[in-house]
């Protein structure tokens, strides 16, 4: 019983999955176990990561913010404009920091909305997205900046570790991909050993409980639109770094792939359920499912079909099961009590 | 017992753990609360008992500190408490219950019992190591014997009332007060639960067990503090108080127990319903009986009886393996709801939250969703004053008291709730009406309300099928009890010629 609950845990079963779908292609295409293949999936795998951390982060409390893309674009690209504008020699730490900040001050407006207007966060979100979008299209620019400052050129060349392929060219494990697995593990460590994470589990299961409780519970949301709106600036300013480029155009139109790698991790869409490993790993499933397709020669508009599936699965197989045990003889809703006057 | 009245200026020896000293409350000119004065000793098992609305609630958010009064004054230890924040009220060692416990459904009983302990304590980081054991403590203390590492979702009501229970342990509890702590529990939980009640006001805890079940108070108890439209209306010791005297004080007139007279119905009259070897898988078999106009057949029998299998079977949910229905002679092919409902049979639920209300929508809207085809006008359109007009009448008739048809269901009592469901079954003009449990979570005033409508229904020729727990409510309603036992009925009693101890005796009689 014991080891069936853990084999039924979802980071496990996504594992087994994950790893399925990986023998199996490298199998058909041995180019797949490559280093090359590798350091590249892990490398796709950061922005659409950052994205998906921060988008758990707010569902966890029992939100949804869709506007991380929009975030993410706008932080990135008033950063780089800020930089190429003003101080074209900060270095990509600043940069980060800057962008991060944006990312908060956006996210600050949505998570005030949300809870100043007690709307629902998905409509809020959909309304910012929109805004935030335009206003940045509309004020700050439209053209793509392909003059990037030095240290965004300096941090797409950079490597943490470099191995040499069979054919003798270097291939190495970008930077980026350490910045997401310590966001993921800063993460992890956040909402699994602090008071507040664990309030962030507390807000997303019962609000009400949680007031009673005497928790602040607007201002845990508000912290956790904010820390989803830093995740989101760092993530756009990564994406601007690993292209070399800041196209204000972009982003936008790809939350769908950050959304179904939350859920296929294991969140509950409804809030206060899933993990940060699970989570990782429905980006790896995500990012892996595209990269697949392209390496097994299949059709890029089959990822969508693929991707949607596996969505669709992912909530649905859940549901069925639990309905499947619940059924049988009608529910033991009656009282037992049977009442006297005597 | 110390009494002491602050009016008269009889201090009693050591302060009282709480004393609320001339309390008012108003919400938007509407009094809550009128200079109501309580007091609870150390240890003391005390009920608060009232109608709905009768200002229990808003009490007790005055005591939680989640509201503050309008007038008057809240001491703990006889220290003046009344600016207190809730947070504070907590550490002082007032803990409340609520009825859906608010718990965290999403993390494991243990984290529910250790995490607010910990917050309170102003730790930075939660250290599991720490909180097991302080869960665990609490929750040997109070007998709990099931898993602390499952997540509360998966829990029983009782297990999720234990935890609520742990939870307020852990914070050095001194007054627990429990809100109709009762409602959702069975008989064997309910003992257990007065057992640990029992056991903890031994070691000094105190109790406000709010309810409106009588005999559960008269149970538990040591004394009854009765609230009626804001005012205190009784508050004596238990001990040598009768039923009816608590009764009286919460409704203000004396509510009869007793039958209600009927008139001897003609044996040859068409039965509305009768049903003839109904089957269903595992549930029942071969059950037969017959419904007359204008009768009120009673269903006893304990949890797993099939008597809610039946009642559902008859409304399609889902239909019998095999056997027949006819309903005004007419043959019923059952094969879903639908059916039942072309047939003119209604079904009121048990739990009208889940299964029968559309609970963000109006009262208005509730009440007329099964009468649409009636209420449209040639062109198919529907008036907003047909539609209101409808929805008055039965308003009125039910005598639902609500401000306004236009306002959510949810901003109803239980006891109102029900009426709304009933309203919509009766506005249909069902020819049969089932209701399972019909007055479970409504207070004495308004049951015997829902008594009277039942009684009008029959006498309007309706036949009625009422599945209770309530004994002494199917002996005061019904013209016949069938008994069921696995499946099959067992006894069938003319309610004149019986007694309740008699059919006490038939029910009890399987779970030996």
């Amino acid at each position: 019983m014991r080891f069936r609950d853990i084999l039924l845990r979802h980071e496990v079963l996504i594992f087994l999955v994950l790893v399925l779908l990986a023998v199996t292609v490298g199998t058909i295409n041995p180019v797949f176990f490559s280093i090359f293949n590798i350091f590249s999936l892990l490398k796709n795998s950061t922005v659409i990561g950052l994205f998906a951390i921060g988008f758990f982060l707010v569902l966890v409390t029992g939100g949804l913010d869709v506007s991380f893309a929009a975030v993410g674009v706008t932080a990135m690209y008033c950063t780089v404009k800020l930089a190429v504008a003003f101080f074209p020699g900060a270095p990509f730490i600043v940069l980060c920091a800057v962008s991060a900040v944006i990312g908060v001050f956006l996210g600050l407006i949505n998570g005030l909305l949300v809870t100043k207007l007690r709307a629902p966060s998905l409509i809020v979100t959909l309304g910012t997205l929109s805004l935030f979008r335009g206003f940045l299209l509309f004020f700050v620019g439209t053209d793509v900046v392909r003059l990037v400052p030095q240290s965004i050129n300096d941090f797409a060349r950079t490597n943490v570790i470099t191995a040499t392929a069979a054919n003798g060219a270097h291939i190495g494990l970008h930077a980026s991909v350490v910045i997401f697995v310590a966001v993921t593990a800063g993460v992890f460590l956040f909402l699994r050993y602090t008071t507040l994470g664990r309030s962030f589990y507390a807000v997303g299961g019962n609000p009400i409980a949680a007031r009673r409780m005497g928790m602040n519970v607007a201002a845990i949301e508000v912290f956790a639109y904010c820390a989803a709106g830093a995740l989101a600036g760092i993530a756009g300013l990564l994406s601007a770094a690993i292209l070399r480029l800041a196209n204000p155009q972009t982003l936008v139109g790809s939350e769908l792939d950050v959304i179904a790698a939350v859920v296929l991790g294991g969140a509950a869409i409804t809030g206060g359920r899933g993990s940060v490993i699970g989570v990782f790993l429905g980006t790896l499933l995500i990012v892996l499912t595209n990269n697949s397709l392209i390496i097994l020669g299949i059709p890029s508009s089959w990822q969508k079909v693929a991707i949607g599936a596996m969505l669709i699965a992912a909530i649905g197989l859940p549901l069925l099961a639990r309905r499947r045990s619940l059924a049988g003889p009608s529910s033991p809703s009656e009282d037992l009590a049977v009442v006297t006057s005597s | 017992m110390q009494v002491s009245d602050p009016r008269e200026g009889r201090a009693s020896l050591a302060p009282a753990l709480l004393r609320t000293v001339e309390m008012d409350k108003a919400y938007a000119g509407a009094k809550a609360l009128s200079g109501v004065t309580i007091e609870v000793q150390a240890g003391e098992v005390l009920a608060l008992a009232g109608e709905n609305g009768s200002g229990k609630s808003t009490l007790i958010k005055i005591i939680a500190g989640v509201e503050s009064p309008d007038a008057g004054s809240l001491f703990i230890d006889g220290v003046d408490w009344t600016r207190r924040s809730p947070v504070e009220r907590i550490e002082a060692g007032v803990q409340i219950i609520y009825q859906d416990f608010a718990l965290f459904p999403n993390l494991s009983a243990a984290e529910n019992i250790w995490l607010p302990y910990q917050m309170h304590r102003r730790r930075r980081l939660v250290s599991r190591g720490d909180g097991r054991p302080v869960a665990k403590r609490a929750f040997d203390e109070i007998g709990g014997a099931f898993d602390l590492d499952l997540p509360v979702s998966q829990l029983s009501v009782s297990q999720k009332q234990l935890v609520a229970i742990a939870r307020a342990l852990v914070h050095d509890a001194r007054l627990l007060i429990m809100d109709e702590p009762t409602t959702a529990l069975t008989h064997r939980e309910v003992q257990h639960l007065f057992a640990i009640i029992r056991r903890l006001a031994g070691q000094g805890i105190s109790f406000v067990f709010v309810s409106h079940k009588l005999q559960e108070v008269a149970e538990i108890c040591e004394r009854v503090i009765v609230l009626r439209n804001g005012r205190k209306t009784l508050d004596r010791p238990m001990a040598g108080l009768r039923e009816a005297e608590i009764a009286h004080a919460m409704t203000g007139r004396d509510i009869g127990m007793e039958r209600y007279p009927r008139s001897p119905r003609l044996p040859d009259a068409a039965p509305r319903l009768a049903v003839r070897q109904l089957s269903h898988a595992r549930e029942y078999r071969n059950v037969s009986f017959t419904l007359g106009a204008g009768e009120v057949l009673g269903l006893a029998g304990l949890l797993g009886s099939g008597r809610t299998a039946v009642v559902k079977g008859i409304f399609g949910l889902p239909p019998p393996d095999s056997g027949e229905i006819e309903v005004d002679g007419r043959p019923l092919v059952l094969r879903s709801v639908a059916d039942a409902l072309a047939a003119d049979i209604a079904y009121v639920p048990e739990d009208r939250l889940t299964e029968g209300l559309f609970l963000n929508f109006s009262i208005s809207d509730n009440i007329v969703v099964r009468t649409l085809d009636r209420l449209m006008s040639p062109a198919g359109w529907i008036t907003a004053s047909r539609k209101r007009n409808e929805a008055k009448r039965w308003i009125e008739r039910l005598a639902i008291k609500t401000q306004s048809p236009d306002l959510p269901v949810s901003s109803l009592s239980g006891g109102n709730q029900q009426r709304v469901v009933l309203a919509r079954w009766i506005a249909a003009h069902p020819r049969v009406l089932i209701l399972n449990r019909p007055t479970v979570g409504v207070d004495v005033g308004s049951k015997s309300g829902i008594h009277d409508i039942i009684m009008e229904l029959a006498a309007e020729g309706v036949g009625v099928i009422v599945v209770s727990d309530d004994l002494p409510e199917l002996m005061r309603v019904c013209d016949r009890i069938l008994v069921m036992r696995n499946g099959a009925v067992v006894a069938e009693r003319r309610v004149e010629a019986s007694s309740e101890t008699e059919i006490m005796r038939i029910v009890s009689e399987s779970a030996s």
